[in-house]
């Protein structure tokens, strides 16, 4: 009896089975960012001097192919500090000649929350960089990427194998040089109709959030400091249009800590172009809070100048 | 032979427990242990003991315990708090006055589970087990520890007493349980979760139609989520020849609140029914209306404690409480209640009282604080114009139709899928079997928890 139960469940699970396994194939073979920027974390680990650390805005802000410092750019869309920190610690002895870390604090970055142990991309991670950052041993499903965000993933593969269409263009670094679709190309950067458009923004206050938030990333301050690596906070550029949507009390809580770190660690260098209005256009962004390639060249331009000092 | 085999199947089972547990924090099985043999000897000593005094002491013993373990772990820090906050004093939430630990997962479940198993050997409706590792099993039992059902040691203790032969028939049924079950908590629930969510995190962005609806989704995706998670729990269990009890009855065609307790978690109402509201209505000399009123209330009020260490589960129990108060006070003629003539009423009108209540309900469950439920509360009942609910519409509430169809087409079963091999042949059972699996994994959205295994 128990046989034929088994039976049953081989027969009945194995298409089950064979068609997950062609998927996460599939899936695997998709051209995305984390692939690249794997294989040059492999095959560059002991020249490189320069790690990026943060959310999409850094993640679209930096392209290492205007360094010419070996750079690899780890930061990723809602990567938040935790997952920045798990990154660092597991990373940074994996590369013996890391000098610098860049790190993001955006508008709202100490009022959000943390993506915790549960965060989609832990798969992501685990896979292509081979950092836990499950807090728990990692068990065979916690390698499969497309079960991590089936939707996110059919929508890919859909587009790959399907459409055949694909728009991103990866250099070697990960970096996506055609990242220019978005809300401002789909409005043809008409700036009367973009200063029209609603667009995301976190405008709650959440003081527990600030505090916590704040502790891990004096964390990540001290971690750095003892191990001596050289520190540059980063604020990305925003568009106009999003500076004055800010929340008065978040962006007052979040500079007050930026100029304590100042005075606590003299020796770490800011690049604030977060309000850079003169320097930065509408045909240098993707959407209010993010960069396109074009913008992207201008930022990497002036991080490659403390980087060079 | 046949003891020898059971014995075996117990151990597996007892090991495969802990490492089930274990995985998620090892630390807590200590905790897990201590219960179970604290439990295991104070349900000895009960039996052991003639005289009466002595029992009492046993059992108030294990009863401390237990309930100590739920103090210190889920409500000690909300306690302090609400205590400072009373007292208007300022405790550092890093000070040493706060206990810096998580919560153990399942430890409302278990813990219930091992006090119902103390106070029915003290009342003398069960025997107490002899044997360690059966008690142990029944404490630590994987599908159901960390959320349920709540079993009572009459129920669950004599399974483990006797040898489990596998079974063709209930082990394809416990499959297909637990295939709905993740249908109800990925496709429902969580597909759900995303809208509320979204409404629930920025309340003041949306009208109060868009509110109310959301409240209402609310109670599917809860209702989903956790029934979900019985399903597994009950199908899995299944599988190893085990029968746990039902949780869940459609609580969502309840005419009353009061029905919809008998409908809504069981097996939860049923352990405050029999060891906090009858113990206490017992102890009045007189059982009169106000009596049983007190008691629900009390009743009431553990259970939006037993959810949480919040104001709002607090307000949720009481809540509920007053309105089976109200359900029971005899308002009509010939001692007629709200209760009985909700249960003449049409079934649309009945629904439409229930809705409107347990929405209410289910805000004060999910809001962040009392503040917030409180305006969003405000906030429906201003009326409120909405300017998009777009975005709540759509393939999130096309698989909660297909479960309200689903449920009510086949409402004389457990799950829709029960007995499916009656009415479908082989080729279209596969086929169903088959499309649900490529939606739920398609379709799953990037990992949820389950929201009752917080407590």
């Amino acid at each position: 009896m128990t046989r034929k139960f088994l039976k049953y469940l081989l027969w009945f699970f194995s298409p089950v089975i064979l068609g997950y396994v062609i998927i996460e194939i599939l899936t695997l073979n998709l051209p995305l960012g984390y692939k690249y920027t794997s294989e040059y974390l492999q095959q560059n680990k002991s020249g490189i001097q320069v790690l990026i650390l943060g959310s999409s805005q850094l993640a679209n802000a930096i392209n290492p192919n205007f360094l010419s410092t070996p750079t690899l750019n780890m930061a990723s869309g809602n990567q938040h500090h935790d997952t920045d920190l798990k990154i660092l610690k597991q990373l940074q002895p994996q590369l013996p000649n890391l000098k610098t870390v860049v790190l993001e604090v955006s508008y709202s970055h100490f009022e959000l929350p943390h993506n915790g142990k549960d965060f989609w991309k832990n798969n992501v991670y685990l896979k292509y960089y081979n950092i836990n950052a499950f807090e728990r041993p990692a068990y065979f499903k916690d390698k499969l990427v497309y079960l991590s965000n089936p939707p996110f993933f059919s929508v890919k593969l859909y587009n790959h194998f399907i459409l055949n269409e694909g728009f991103e263009e990866y250099n070697n670094f990960g970096f996506d040089t055609n990242n220019y679709f978005g809300r401002f190309k789909i409005l043809a950067y008409n700036e009367s109709e973009i200063l029209k458009t609603k667009f995301k923004i976190n405008s709650i206050p959440d003081l527990k959030l600030f505090k916590n938030n704040t502790a891990l990333f004096y964390e990540i301050l001290d971690y750095l400091k003892e191990n001596e690596l050289n520190i540059i906070i980063c604020k990305a550029p925003m568009y106009k249009s999003y500076l004055p949507k800010r929340n008065s009390e978040i962006l007052k809580r979040r500079d007050s800590i930026l100029n304590i770190i100042h005075l606590n660690y003299p020796n770490i260098i800011f690049l604030d172009k977060e309000e850079d209005t003169l320097n930065y256009n509408v045909f240098d962004y993707k959407n209010q809070s993010h960069l396109n390639p074009k913008g992207a060249k201008k930022f990497t331009g002036s991080l490659s100048k403390l980087l060079d000092l | 032979m046949g003891a020898k085999r059971r014995k075996a199947q117990n151990i597996l089972l007892l090991v495969s427990s802990y490492i089930f547990y274990g995985l998620w924090d090892w630390r807590f099985l200590s905790l897990l242990f201590l219960s179970s043999i604290i439990d295991y000897f104070a349900g000895r000593a009960i039996e052991a003991s003639q005289k009466n005094n002595i029992r009492k002491l046993y059992l108030w013993g294990s009863i401390f315990w237990n309930v100590g373990v739920l103090i210190a772990f889920k409500y000690f820090n909300f306690f302090i708090d609400s205590f400072s906050s009373l007292l208007s004093l300022d405790i550092p939430e890093n000070g040493y006055t706060f206990w810096n630990v998580i919560i153990p997962v399942g430890l409302s479940f278990y813990t219930f589970q091992t006090i119902s198993y103390t106070v029915d050997v003290y009342r003398k409706k069960i025997k107490p087990t002899r044997n360690f590792v059966e008690f142990f099993c029944f404490v630590s039992f994987f599908p159901q520890l960390v959320a349920g059902p709540i079993e009572k040691a009459g129920k669950l203790l004599p399974q483990f007493k006797k040898e489990r032969k596998f079974n063709l028939q209930t082990s394809k049924e416990g499959l297909r349980q637990i295939l709905w079950g993740l249908f109800k908590k990925i496709l429902v629930a969580d597909k759900l979760g995303i809208a509320v969510t979204m409404v629930f995190s920025n309340p003041d962005t949306y009208g109060s139609l868009t509110l109310a609806f959301a409240a209402v989704l609310f109670s599917f995706q809860m209702y989903c989520d956790f029934s979900g998670y019985t399903d597994i729990a009950i199908g899995t269990a299944k599988l190893f020849g085990f029968e746990l009890s039902k949780n869940f009855d459609i609580p969502y065609l309840a005419k009353s609140i009061t029905e919809f307790w008998k409908r809504w978690h069981i097996t939860l109402t049923r352990w405050f029914t029999d060891y906090v509201y009858i113990p206490f209505v017992k102890t009045s000399n007189k059982i009169t209306t106000l009596v049983r009123a007190t008691g629900l209330l009390l009743t009431m009020f553990l259970v939006g404690m037993w959810h949480g260490a919040n104001w709002t589960y607090i307000a949720f129990g009481c809540f509920n409480g007053i309105l089976l108060g109200i359900e029971r006070i005899p308002f009509f003629k010939r001692k007629g209640t709200l209760m009985k003539k909700l249960q003449n009423t049409p079934r649309i009108i009945a629904l439409i009282y229930f809705f409107c209540l347990t929405s209410i309900s289910s805000i004060l469950f999910r809001s962040q604080d009392i503040e917030q439920a409180l305006y969003i509360l405000k906030r429906i009942f201003s009326f409120t114009l909405d300017t998009h609910i777009s975005s709540l519409i759509g393939i999130k509430l096309f698989y909660l139709l297909i479960l309200i169809i689903a449920e009510l087409a086949t409402r004389n079963l457990d799950f829709p899928l029960q007995k499916l091999e009656l009415k479908f042949p082989k080729l279209a059972r596969w086929a169903l079997y088959y499309t649900l699996i490529f939606f739920i994994i398609r379709y799953a959205e990037p990992k949820e928890v389950f929201i009752y295994f917080q407590f």
